[in-house]
């Protein structure tokens, strides 16, 4: 791709400081990094929330935590995890980076941008006020009736659950609508749609997950809301209502929700392993049609997160191929993935690393899905720990690992600065080694019947839990040097070069000083 | 070659025409929804 443009050292447009500034921006990379920041709080959060629950789980008969006290924990651990940690970084991350590949002044509708921004920090905050009401939703992140009614969850928590869900919804339609419109329509003269990095492109179709998926959520919402507050029965079989109703309409989100985590992590790994492979990414076409398939796919298959509900064998065998499915364009990715680092001069930096651990990871989480496809198998091991382990493998090298590898990647981008390999690579090491030891055990503890979501557990699992505490601890604590690693980058003089990677061949690392200037581009690249 | 990067009034029409578009395409879906399991 050959780009003309008004040279790197162009003089930038005078940027206003202090925190007012911050507060009323509207600057995509401003919101970005607002984005990221916050999401990284609610990540912290998240993961006490975790080291709670391995601390209560380390041996059984733990009076750590009361069953209320647990049920609350795990069920606003999902939550934050799901909608304040792995969406928003990701939206901040592409907030960042998608206007500087494409070659755009700023996002399409920036002050659109800042309100998708001000919902999700005000969905959040109102999310966990409900401690300081009365207690948390206390439910599960999928919340299934009827413990949501009344009846079962007396307090205000899934109220609460309720409304700022329908604010961090709002934020991310509005945030899609926003990154659909901006690669539609604001994209560098002479750049076509599917020639944009692979990351924007990853962006641009994750858009549209978003915006198929999360009306759904949002109606299972509105008659929950309603069943609580004016006393409907939508999902009260006394009323004439179904609890199953609750069911397919969030899992008609849920699970493309899995994929809405999923797929910008995908080109992050995509745009990283090139840049260090020192080679174009093999197979740029069937790696958009994999995510375009894995797009569509993932709205045919809620259906295999309820086949104990019961239902018809052919809806088992449907749900079930249709599963299975997935695994075609995923394996493709993994084989592209494969292919580009094929004799390549690879170089092991940090983020490097963390793209290779995610592919291992993603990996054994994909056939562990693979196994829970299998109706029968499904059924035997439902809500047992082996789901608690096959979710984890999947969700924390997909949205974690790959998160981490574009931050470390893109870090010299935002802040001008280099951050410590040392540093990284141990937070590396000491990730991997600590999840490993959590969640590869959880595995057999399903496998051996273990139950999810109990405070409490019989003495055979004893073992096990053990192990899986101690590595938690590991993992969490690694997540320290991870932000030490950020906040020593941003104070230290290590300053970055505009391309500190050789690799690296996109707008945003050839075209742009290191950070990128307030108003990136002062003319109007063309792509020739 | 490269020209000022304000948007034009053209593709901001554009945009906000394409904006329209999926904000209607997704309030379609929500009341599709809603129509359904809520009479």
């Amino acid at each position: 791709m050959i780009v003309e443009s008004a040279p790197i050292d162009a003089v930038p447009v005078a940027e206003r400081r202090g925190l007012g500034a911050w507060l009323t921006t509207t600057d995509h990379k401003r919101i970005g990094v607002m984005y990221i920041c916050t999401a990284l709080c609610f990540f912290l959060v998240a993961v006490t929330f975790a080291m709670l629950m391995r601390t209560q789980l380390i041996r059984p008969g733990m009076h750590f935590l009361t069953p209320e006290e647990y049920n609350q924990i795990f069920s606003m651990h999902g939550t934050t995890m799901v909608f304040l940690f792995a969406m928003p970084l990701i939206i901040g991350m592409a907030n960042y980076v998608v206007p500087l590949q494409i070659g755009a002044r700023d996002m399409a509708f920036p002050r659109a941008n800042a309100l998708s921004y001000w919902l999700l920090l005000f969905g959040g905050l109102l999310l966990f006020s409900s401690f300081a009401f009365g207690g948390a939703m206390d439910t599960g992140w999928f919340s299934y009736a009827p413990l949501t009614s009344k009846a079962y969850s007396p307090h205000d928590g899934v109220t609460f659950w309720t409304v700022s869900l329908v604010l961090l919804g709002g934020s991310s339609i509005l945030g899609s609508i926003n990154f659909i419109v901006t690669c539609l329509r604001f994209r560098a003269k002479g750049m076509r749609l599917w020639q944009m990095p692979i990351f924007s492109v990853a962006t641009f179709i994750n858009s549209f997950l978003i915006l198929f998926a999360f009306p759904s959520l949002t109606a299972a919402i509105a008659l929950l809301y309603l069943d609580r507050q004016y006393g409907t029965s939508f999902f009260d079989p006394a009323g004439g209502g179904d609890p199953i109703i609750w069911q397919h309409l969030f899992w008609f989100f849920g699970h493309p929700e899995v994929y809405i985590m999923i797929l910008p992590a995908f080109g992050v790994i995509s745009a990283i392993i090139p840049a260090f492979a020192r080679k174009p990414l093999f197979g740029y076409a069937s790696m958009v049609y994999a995510t375009a398939s894995i797009a569509i796919l993932s709205f045919i298959v809620w259906g295999h997160h309820m086949f104990t509900v019961g239902m018809p064998a052919a809806g088992q065998l449907f749900f079930m191929y249709a599963t299975m499915l997935i695994a075609v364009p995923t394996g493709v990715k993994v084989f592209n993935w494969i292919a580009t680092m094929w004799q390549g001069s690879m170089t092991f930096e940090t983020p490097m690393l963390f793209s290779i651990g995610f592919i291992c990871l993603f990996t054994i989480g994909g056939f562990s899905g693979l196994v829970l496809a299998i109706t029968p198998v499904d059924i035997t091991i439902h809500n047992t720990y082996y789901v608690v382990a096959h979710f984890h493998y999947v969700l924390v090298s997909g949205a974690l690992f790959s998160l981490f590898a574009g931050a470390y990647f893109w870090l010299p981008k935002f802040t001008g600065k280099m951050y410590s390999e040392t540093l990284g690579k141990l937070h590396f090491w000491l990730s991997v080694i600590g999840f490993n030891i959590a969640f590869f055990p959880q595995h057999f503890l399903g496998l051996a019947g273990m139950p999810r979501r109990i405070p409490d557990y019989a003495l055979q699992f004893a073992e096990w839990n053990m192990w899986s505490t101690i590595g938690a601890f590991i993992f969490g604590l690694s997540q320290l040097l991870f932000l030490y690693n950020v906040i020593e980058c941003i104070r230290s003089n290590r300053k970055a070069a505009d391309n500190p990677w050789e690799g690296a061949d996109t707008l945003e690392w050839t075209h742009l000083p290191s950070p990128a200037p307030y108003h990136t581009f002062e003319t109007a690249p063309v792509v020739k | 070659m490269a020209g000022s990067h304000k948007p034009t009034p053209e593709q901001r029409r554009r945009a906000v025409a394409s904006a329209v578009v999926l904000a209607v395409m997704v309030v379609a879906i929500y009341v599709t929804y809603m129509l359904k399991f809520a009479r």
